[in-house]
């Protein structure tokens, strides 16, 4: 290497360890967080959002939004540099962690403003498999809601269809619900004229299972009124019940067990169970529910998932206050691992008792109940006992069957989430901008994912310098090495 | 009447015995203010000389009286109800029992007159369908005649019956009020009261143990 070139690069190696020490001095003087840039306005373009994903806007507004917040945990305004405004040109509904991010934004003084790029007319459309044995499916389809302001027109039609043809056809409204016996999938919901139809479908085979379940106990007042509450819920329930050593009571038409009959086997104290038959059923999907003395039933130990210890006695009176089942003998459960605690109640040992408990086995699942007795919830409760008790074995039962309870919150009183998106959206952040978002009259404008202006393209450098200042000292280091090298290597002190 | 037994393999139980304390059934006899409710006092110790004797369940050996203005009825679902005379419930008599059907208990009335024309018969129908519906006849088809023996010609006749004593009527079926597809209430004119009130250990001298649908009532009750 020539004298003149390594008289340039030791200059090089100077100026670059002087500039790291003066960034180190300038970051040193600023605060946390000041490196950001400082957008007041964060947008992103239907293109941009079309290029890439809602997934990247989560991320970008988890960063911009959020972050920033953390790093001043304690301070009551927000920060400078966190966005007052953010507007999107939406090109589809984004999934449900974008929109929580976007409502929690517009609670956070961030004002959310969006443009409808969706073409979607605001139609949504959900269906759920009722949890009970009727086998219904609840449809719920969110339509556009009138502007406010706008000319009042006459609602179009929205159509409700699946693979079998049309079901329905009603006026458009901000809500509509149906609740459909069967449905053939796909389901379709359309609004509008034929050709320029908006239209929602849901692909998705609905679960179906089955409306019978086996009830296997001793005849007593436990296995009567199990069967009461739980053919009150909807439920066809067979049974056999052993009278004596060789007799055996039948209730309904007990047939063989297996999944295509039955969707669940609740066994509640008997000992007459087969084994092998249960867990072959539960292997191969079956809901099997363990209650009360049927947890200490040797055989069906390597089914169940808890171990039962002892017998918890109830709370003398407690069947008339409004937790009637600490009044309800329970056994206390050791629960395996792997096993999911579904409620506990509260105990007088400091710590909650486990009484629900569900574990997957094979294709299955498997529900332990504690409760022993539980007839005398419903008999001598409160006048709301036979409802309670009727809802906690439709819960169980639903549990073991691997569908979800429904909720009991109206769909009027909650964010509708995923069952509605469109409906959701517009409920956390607000009904869509009409305006361009290339006008919005915002000052400084940046793109969430393409920053302007040399200190915002070098904020990010900055802001990981700042986290890994050893860094910067290693460049520091390497560069006055590398020139006192050189120096040295051209006989120079 | 045929037995009927359904044979199904047993699995084996814990070892060193049946580790469960099943509760064992409770026979209640409702007593009422009005009227004589003990009119029939060796009916529950042969009801459970019977339950005992052809089944396996646990049964407590004596029976209870149970005040029907107490809520200590709801700790027994099948209540047996019986008497002569008048039966005029008081308010908190009829809203006991009114909660108690409403919440899946049994009762069982039976006339110990065996006469359709007798004040028990007429006052407790009233006091019946005031509190809990009017009462239908019960087809003699019904699960009730095969819970465990099965009757095919319904509710078995009585000797009181047979013998022309009270109203001279063979009654072909009983009467019931029916919820949610099970029996509430269980209405018999034939006089059970007199038919099964006697000593247990007299049962050797019948042919026939008259006591056997008894031991359907109890299985019925707890098992629907």
């Amino acid at each position: 290497m020539s004298t003149r070139a390594r008289l340039v690069l030791e200059r090089t190696l100077r100026t670059l360890a002087l500039l790291g020490v003066a960034t180190a001095l300038w970051l040193a003087s600023r605060p946390a967080g000041a490196t950001r840039s400082a957008p007041s306005v964060l947008q992103w373009t239907a293109g941009e959002l079309a290029d890439s994903s809602a997934a990247a806007m989560t991320t970008a507004l988890f960063r911009e939004v959020l972050a920033a917040g953390e790093d001043t945990p304690r301070e009551d305004t927000p920060r400078e540099d966190t966005p007052r405004e953010v507007l999107l040109e939406l090109p589809a509904i984004p999934g449900q962690r974008a929109r929580a991010l976007l409502g929690v934004a517009n609670g956070a003084d961030v004002a959310v403003r969006w443009r409808d790029e969706t073409r979607a007319a605001g139609l949504a459309l959900s269906a759920t498999a009722v949890a009970g044995p009727s086998g219904a499916i609840d449809v719920r389809v969110a339509g556009p809601r009138p502007r406010p302001g706008a000319p009042n027109r006459p609602a179009l039609p929205v159509l409700l269809g699946d693979a079998g043809g049309l079901l329905d056809s009603i006026r458009s409204m901000p809500v509509m619900a149906w609740r459909l016996a069967s449905v053939s999938p796909p389901l379709r919901a359309t609004l509008g004229p034929l050709r320029a139809a908006t239209m929602a479908q849901v692909p998705a085979r609905l679960p179906t299972f089955s409306r019978r379940a086996m009830l296997m106990a001793l005849p007593g007042w436990e296995s009567k009124f199990v069967a009461a509450a739980l053919e009150e819920a909807g439920w066809r329930v067979d049974g056999r019940y052993r009278l004596s050593p060789s007799t055996v009571v039948t209730v309904g038409e007990p047939g063989r067990l297996d999944t295509a009959r039955y969707a669940v086997v609740v066994v509640l104290d008997s000992m007459m169970v087969d084994a092998a038959a249960l867990t072959r059923f539960v292997q191969q999907g079956g809901g099997l529910v363990l209650s009360g003395d049927a947890l200490r039933v040797p055989s069906l130990a390597r089914l169940s998932p808890v171990r039962a210890t002892a017998v918890r006695g109830g709370v003398a009176g407690a069947l008339l206050t409004n937790t009637p089942a600490r009044g309800l003998e329970a056994w206390e459960l050791v629960t395996n691992r792997g096993a999911l605690v579904v409620r506990s109640d509260a105990s007088d040992h400091g710590h909650p008792e486990p009484v629900l408990v569900a574990q997957r086995v094979g294709a299955g699942r498997v529900v332990a109940s504690a409760y022993r007795r539980s007839w005398r919830w419903r008999m001598e409760g409160t006048d709301n006992g036979a409802a309670e008790h009727r809802a906690w074995w439709g819960s169980v039962l639903a549990l073991a069957a691997g569908v979800s309870v429904p909720s009991d919150v109206p769909f009027g009183d909650a964010y509708p989430g995923d069952a509605a998106p469109y409906a959701d959206l517009v409920a956390r952040v607000g009904r869509p901008d009409t305006t361009a978002v290339g006008d919005s009259a915002a000052g400084d404008r940046l793109s969430g994912r393409k920053a302007t202006g040399v200190t915002a393209r070098l904020a990010p450098l900055f802001e990981r310098v700042r986290r890994a200042p050893g860094v910067l000292f290693l460049v520091i280091a390497l560069s006055l090495l590398g020139e006192w090298s050189s120096r040295r290597l051209r006989g120079h002190r | 009447m045929t037995d009927r037994h359904s044979h199904l393999p047993l699995s084996t139980g814990a070892p060193g015995g049946d580790p469960f304390s099943m509760e064992p059934f409770v026979f209640a006899t409702a007593q009422y203010a009005s009227g004589d409710w003990d009119s029939a006092p060796m009916l529950p110790a042969n009801v459970i000389d019977s339950v005992a004797r052809y089944t396996a369940l646990p049964v407590r050996p004596q029976g209870v009286s149970v005040p029907l203005s107490s809520e200590a009825v709801f700790a027994y679902p099948l209540l047996f109800l019986t008497g002569h005379l008048p039966v005029r419930f008081t308010m908190r008599e009829a809203e006991v029992l009114r909660t108690y059907l409403l919440r899946g208990g049994l009762l069982f009335v039976d006339d110990h007159n065996h006469d359709v024309d007798g004040a028990f018969h007429q006052t407790v129908r009233e006091e019946i369908r005031r509190v809990a519906g009017p009462l239908a006849p019960l087809p003699n088809t019904h699960e009730l005649y095969r819970s465990f023996f099965v009757f095919e010609n319904g509710p078995p006749t009585t000797s009181h019956e047979m013998n022309g004593w009270g109203d001279n009527l063979v009654h072909e079926q009983l009467d019931a009020v029916l919820r949610n597809g099970r029996i509430s209430v269980l209405y018999s004119s034939k006089d059970y009261s007199s038919e099964w009130s006697f000593h247990p250990d007299n049962k050797r001298f019948l042919s026939v143990d008259n006591t056997k649908f008894a031991v359907n009532l109890v299985v019925y009750a707890l098992t629907r």
